[in-house]
């Protein structure tokens, strides 16, 4: 008997002891292995193996079973390691004789997939998470099956050094790391990959940042960035981590956002220099924050380095310029730009809407690339002031006599449309055809008059054609009746000199090209556009739209034909013969918006009677509506049922606190008069909530506290106020005296009111902030600040109200007047919510100031019930002057508040109405509103009520106390 | 040494030469009549938009036009109101001479005997016990009752009581009791139209035609504003300025920078975005 036949059978006896089947699957396997191991080799393996059935028959047997299997991929001497690992991971618990059962049997799928060190790296990281959670070690396992597919040979090394990390740090997100991580990676430059994860290792190691976390944000940064330059940033990163890891995280994680507004890597890379000057200078927090854009420093470096202007970084300007040019209705709608050149999302919209791109990186400059926004902005509100919409069917223009009648001949009969220009268009069988030319005639017109009312902008406005001539398609590409159009749009970009057109059709172009030109005198209107447009759409109708390539002869540059005002005909052509292409006119320019023909503006509706008035002559209906009452049922039999749906949920939230109910006429306009006791309000402490938010804030805006502080303690000295003329006093005023002595003398029946005191006037200032708390506040300020709260997703319009709050109450405060804070929101007359975070006669204190955080939108806008509550708490308050400021983002709102949901002339009337019953017991009203489509409301609800509209909602904080200040100085 | 300066009384001050006023609409008939009618005016409108430069022409144009029995015509008396304004500074007093008094009548009682044009200017700001005094002068009665001297003036027939009052930018602390607005008919002024302006602008400043019109069109933009930033709109006043400084030789960016974006406002954003809308106009 051989030696190692004498190792075998002296373990097979006591294995079989154990289990019988367990000695039958020793003596397998150890024939195979027999052969390969040598016999001190042979004998550990016989020693693991009685060790492992003595834990564990099971462990044991799968262990057995795979030996022979794995063999091939290990050397001899690794038949011990791979053995001493599984049974690491084999402690007393059935789980963990699960887990190392389960290692053994999958490690022959793992060692054909993965190198032999990774597989012992693996079970390391194994052993490692089984100290804190065997099920978290086996999840690990199962997923480390799928590695080999997704995370390469190289990476794989650097990967798991990571994942032990995790396992000892964090080992709650090992699972994660190992699901989720070769995914991300796969997004990273492959040469990367490994040099990422190492820099992730350092950084955690040195930070005990959580190493999954900061994977992820790395890889959805480094996603926002071209593959070929992933390598260089983290090589920048790695540099950096040597000196400061937290900074180089940062500066990785903000990599992808601070990349799209650079223009190259070298910008990045003076990025990064400038803050490294910070972080010698200022330390590792200031640095930080410039890395997270978090600071004005920053923000400034960046726009420095970047030719390319941000909308949000001039928002502000851009919003007012935008208003100065067109007037109050001026919205700008940022959007982007889809695959075919279009911007994505138009609008059909009420207000005069000017569409912007997020960025603008047309020049290589900021001012040009800000001029290059100025003139987009001026022309589109051009359109309205130029009168492009003033266009009324049938009229003639300066120049060109109205057509209307004559082609209205050779159509069918009636010609409709809901506009006069929608009614001009009908008259064009190919429509496309005919928008697409009225918008370049009318936008030449336009950019001639923009040129006019704008001298300082022509420049810009010159360099913006010329951009977008370049940017224009190539005319041979074209079918050739669109490379006419193209060639008549390049024209109105005022840029002839890029016009191409064969030789031998010469004529007509040219004099197409006089009759666009009718539009460049500076009084032509946009009748002379229209008529225009009909001239060029009948010549364009005879161009068949056949490939370009069809036309023979060279292409040549083309120059206008003189026709006096569009009198000549147009010569005959001999157009090519061929199969046409489909049409489409050659889309404008994007800086010119969309010129969109749809716009109905009621100005330009035919001469019927507009949709809005129409309805007001409509006989009255019933006041109560059925189904609004209907709806008001079924809320009150969930209040009284208690359903379990959530609005019932809510009412049980609601039960536990106390809830005082009040009851408020409404005001029907309809009717002439009020709805007696209409609305039910329920009053009641808004929920309690710690300090956190409330210093934070006062953390956030600290300068800002400090300086609106200043400004309202210089309004303070009033307190201290001389108070004149008086019968009795502290002092004698020395004029008034004199005067009483010479009236004396004169016999003058003497005033004797010459003395004066310095008073402890109160400031007898009462005011009671009422907040919009509706569901619509829920809305995020269009991810204007995208690093403001990385913890709380953008800010919403609520969060912008609460900061204003904090602020306004840190003037009140300085100053001293009198001020209770309400939140008002509910759904339907029955349930209007008034939340109470400060009484107008409560200290301010901890509960009040930790109720401000718990501020959520709810639901709707019943704002007259509310004015109506917070009317009485005023009148109740003995000041001399009440103010009663309301802050909403929009027009008041409700179920039932108006006939149907979308009609808001009744919620606005009753809101209205509550007003001025304030204003009638001297209550001094002042409304904002955030919403930037508010005036128009405003203005009606407020007709001699102070209101102001804050476009940039972000400066709410700062507007705000200002508001205050001015009204009730 | 020679006197630099003239002195007159009060009463003396009458306007000789024609002011310059460029009607806007139908105000001077207005006026006219209402001062043929003895019913006293407000005027309403926001600040520099020409109500003190439009009672001075009337003033002067009633005493050309109507020709008054008095020869020198209708002087024009006009009064600065504020907060310490007394019955007394309106009214009149004694003043101590030697061991003797001696009564000197205040602005508005030398308004009432010669029957001069008097202008309260911003009269808000005066206090409502002081804005009671001219009660009864402006009704029917148009009597000024003068307590010290327990003596009641009746107004010459030329006295027009006139004020001025700017309904925007004063504080919620302030308004007109209801008695002393409805003894008042208003014209309300506001800003000329661009044309108008325009006109206005070239012929007070004397700066060249084509900035005057940029200047009104600048102003028309920036009034915009008002609402959404601005509290209140650009005067004609500061266009005025505006041209004057042109006229004077600096360039028109400059003098719309400081004769406006800076002098509306101190917001920095609001700044900005005038200062775009100048550079859209006059830039280069
Ligand atoms: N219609 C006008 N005709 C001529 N000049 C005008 C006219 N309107 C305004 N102005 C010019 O505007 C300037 C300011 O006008 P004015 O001083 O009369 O304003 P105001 O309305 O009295 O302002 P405030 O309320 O501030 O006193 C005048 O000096 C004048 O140059
Ligand atoms: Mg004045």
């Amino acid at each position: 008997m051989t030696g190692k036949q004498q190792l075998i059978e002296r373990s097979t006896a006591p294995l079989g002891e154990i289990q019988a089947l367990l000695a039958e699957q020793f003596i397998d396997a150890a024939h195979v292995l027999a052969p390969n191991l040598d016999d001190s080799q042979l004998g550990q393996w016989c020693d693991h193996c009685m060790d492992l059935a003595s834990r564990s028959p099971r462990v044991a047997s799968a262990f057995m079973l795979a030996a022979p299997q794995v063999l091939p991929y290990l050397e001899a001497d690794q038949l011990a390691s791979w053995a001493d690992r599984g049974s690491r991971l084999c402690g007393g618990s059935w789980k963990s004789i699960g887990l190392a059962a389960s290692f053994y049997e999958g490690s022959t799928r793992l060692f054909a997939l993965l190198p032999t060190e990774a597989v012992f790296q693996l079970a390391d990281i194994l052993r490692e998470l089984s100290l804190h959670s065997i099920e978290t070690a086996a999840r690990c396992l199962t997923q480390a099956s799928t590695l080999r597919n997704k995370v390469p040979q190289e990476v794989l090394t650097a990967f798991l050094d990571l994942g032990m990390l995790v396992a000892r740090n964090s080992w709650i997100h090992a699972t994660l790391l190992f699901e989720k991580g070769p995914t991300q990676l796969a997004g990273i430059a492959a040469n990367t990959r490994s040099p990422l994860l190492v820099l992730i290792h350092r950084i955690c190691t040195d930070t005990r940042e959580q190493p999954h976390g900061l994977l992820t944000d790395l890889c959805d940064s480094l996603a926002e960035i071209d593959t070929p330059e992933h390598h260089k940033l983290v090589d920048l990163a790695g540099q950096l981590a040597l000196k400061n890891p937290t900074v180089a995280a940062e500066f990785l994680r903000s990599a992808g956002v601070v990349r799209k507004r650079l223009s190259d890597l070298q910008s990045m890379t003076l990025w990064l220099e400038s803050g490294l000057a910070l972080l010698e200078v200022h330390g590792d927090k200031t640095t930080q924050a410039y890395f997270r854009i978090d600071s004005a420093y920053a923000e400034e470096i960046l726009s420095a380095l970047s030719g390319s202007v941000q909308f949000e970084s001039v928002a502000g300007v851009l919003q007012l310029y935008g208003k100065a040019l067109g007037g109050d209705d001026v919205r700008l709608h940022i959007t982007g730009v889809n695959d075919h050149g279009r911007y994505s999302q138009v609008q059909v919209d009420e207000g005069e809407v000017v569409y912007l791109p997020p960025a603008m990186d047309d020049f290589g400059d900021r001012r040009a690339n800000l001029q290059a926004y100025k003139v987009s902005v001026a022309h589109q509100t051009g359109r309205f002031t130029f009168g492009s919409f003033e266009y009324r069917y049938g009229d003639h223009g300066h120049y060109l006599k109205s057509s209307t009648l004559l082609r209205e001949k050779s159509l069918p009969a009636g010609i409709t449309g809901a506009s006069n220009l929608q009614r001009f268009l009908a008259l064009f069988p190919e429509r496309l055809l005919m928008e697409g030319l009225l918008a370049l005639v009318e936008d030449a017109r336009v950019e001639v008059c923009l040129v006019e009312e704008y001298p300082g902008l022509s420049r810009s406005l010159r360099r913006v054609q010329r951009h977008a001539v370049e940017q224009r398609p190539e005319l041979q590409t074209l079918g050739l009746r669109q490379a006419f159009i193209e060639n008549l749009l390049r024209a109105s970009l005022a840029c002839p000199e890029a016009i191409r057109w064969p030789r031998c059709y010469m004529a007509t172009l040219a004099h197409a090209l006089g009759i666009l030109g009718i539009v460049r005198n500076s009084d032509a209107t946009v009748h002379d556009s229209v008529e225009a447009a009909a001239l060029l759409y009948d010549i364009s109708e005879t161009i068949p739209n056949v490939p370009s390539r069809l036309a023979e002869g060279i292409w040549i540059p083309g120059q206008a034909a003189d026709i006096p005002y569009g009198s000549s005909l147009p010569p005959v052509e001999n157009w090519p013969d061929g199969i046409e292409m489909p049409f489409e006119p050659p889309p404008g320019p994007l800086f010119r918006g969309e010129f969109n023909a749809e716009t109905v503006r009621s100005s330009t509706s035919p001469d019927v009677g507009r949709a809005g008035e129409s309805s007001l002559d409509a006989p009255l209906e019933s006041v109560e509506e059925p189904e609004e009452e209907a709806d008001m049922e079924a809320i009150e039999a969930g209040l009284d049922a208690g359903g379990t749906d959530t609005e019932a949920d809510e009412v049980a939230e609601e039960e536990s606190t106390i809830v005082e109910w009040c009851y408020y006429d409404e005001w029907d306009f309809r009717a002439n008069d009020y709805r007696k006791g209409w609305c039910r309000l329920g009053q009641r402490p808004a929920n309690p909530g710690d300090l956190d938010y409330y210093d934070q804030t006062l953390h956030r805006y600290h300068n800002l506290v400090a300086e609106t502080r200043y400004q309202f303690e210089l309004l303070r000295p009033e307190v201290h106020r001389k108070l004149k003329r008086l019968e009795d006093g502290h002092e004698i005023d020395l004029d008034q005296a004199i005067e009483f002595q010479i009236d004396k003398k004169a016999g003058a029946g003497p005033s004797a009111r010459f003395y004066s005191r310095r008073d402890k006037v109160e400031r007898s200032v009462a005011v009671a902030l009422l907040l919009d708390m509706s569901g619509s506040t829920d809305e995020a300020l269009d991810a204007r600040e995208p690093f403001r709260d990385a913890v709380n997703g953008p800010a919403r319009i609520i969060d912008v109200e609460k900061e204003a709050t904090v602020l306004m109450i840190e003037a009140l405060e300085a100053i001293g007047d009198a001020y209770g804070v309400y939140g008002f929101s509910g759904y339907g007359r029955n349930n209007v919510e008034f939340h109470v975070i400060k009484e107008l006669d409560e200290k301010l204190d901890d509960v009040t100031k930790g109720r401000i955080g718990q501020i959520e939108p709810r639901r709707s806008t019943r704002m007259g019930a509310a004015i109506r509550h917070a009317r009485a708490k005023l009148i109740d308050y003995p000041a001399k002057v009440r103010i009663l400021m309301l802050v909403s983002d929009g027009r008041p709102q409700d179920l039932g508040y108006g006939r149907e949901a979308s009609e808001r002339e009744y919620a606005i009337r009753d809101t209205r109405q509550a007003l001025i019953e304030g204003k009638v017991d001297g209550i001094v009203p002042f409304l904002i509103t955030v919403d930037a489509q508010g005036h128009e409301y405003l203005r009606e609800m407020c007709q001699d009520i102070s209101y102001e509209v804050i476009a940039d909602i972000s400066s709410l904080p700062r507007r705000l106390p200002a508001i205050y200040a001015d009204a009730a100085r | 040494m020679q006197q630099q300066f003239r002195r007159m009384e009060i009463e003396e001050f009458r306007i000789m030469e024609e002011p310059y006023y460029l009607p806007i609409a139908d105000e001077v008939a207005l006026f006219e009549s209402a001062y043929r009618q003895h019913i006293p005016v407000l005027l309403k409108g926001p600040t520099g938009c020409g109500k003190t430069r439009f009672v001075e022409y009337m003033s002067w144009r009633l005493h050309r036009h109507i020709g008054n029995r008095d020869e020198e015509g209708v002087p024009l008396i006009t009064v600065a109101c504020h907060e310490d304004l007394t019955a007394s500074d309106l009214v009149g007093r004694y003043l101590l001479e030697g061991e003797e008094t001696r009564w000197i009548d205040g602005p508005i009682t030398r308004a009432v005997k010669v029957g001069a044009i008097c202008y309260l200017d911003e009269v808000v700001e005066a206090r409502k016990d002081t804005t009671v005094l001219i009660h009864p002068l402006a009704d029917h009665r148009r009597m000024l009752p003068i307590e010290k001297r327990g003596e009641l003036l009746e107004a010459a027939d030329g006295f027009l009581l006139v004020m001025s009052f700017n309904p925007g930018y004063q504080s919620v602390l302030k308004d007109f009791k209801h008695s002393t607005r409805q003894r008042f008919i208003a014209l309300e002024f506001y800003y000329p139209s661009r044309d108008q302006e325009a006109e206005i602008v070239q012929n007070e400043s004397g700066c060249p035609a084509p900035i005057a019109r940029d200047l009104a069109k600048l102003a028309e933009k920036v009034r915009h504003l008002k609402a959404h930033g601005l509290s209140e709109g650009v005067s004609t006043r500061l266009l005025v300025y505006a041209g004057k400084l042109v006229a004077d030789g600096i360039t028109p960016l400059r003098a719309c920078e400081t004769a406006i974006v800076w002098a509306l406002t101190d917001d920095k954003e609001v700044q900005g975005a005038m200062h775009e809308v100048v550079d859209s106009i006059f830039g280069e």
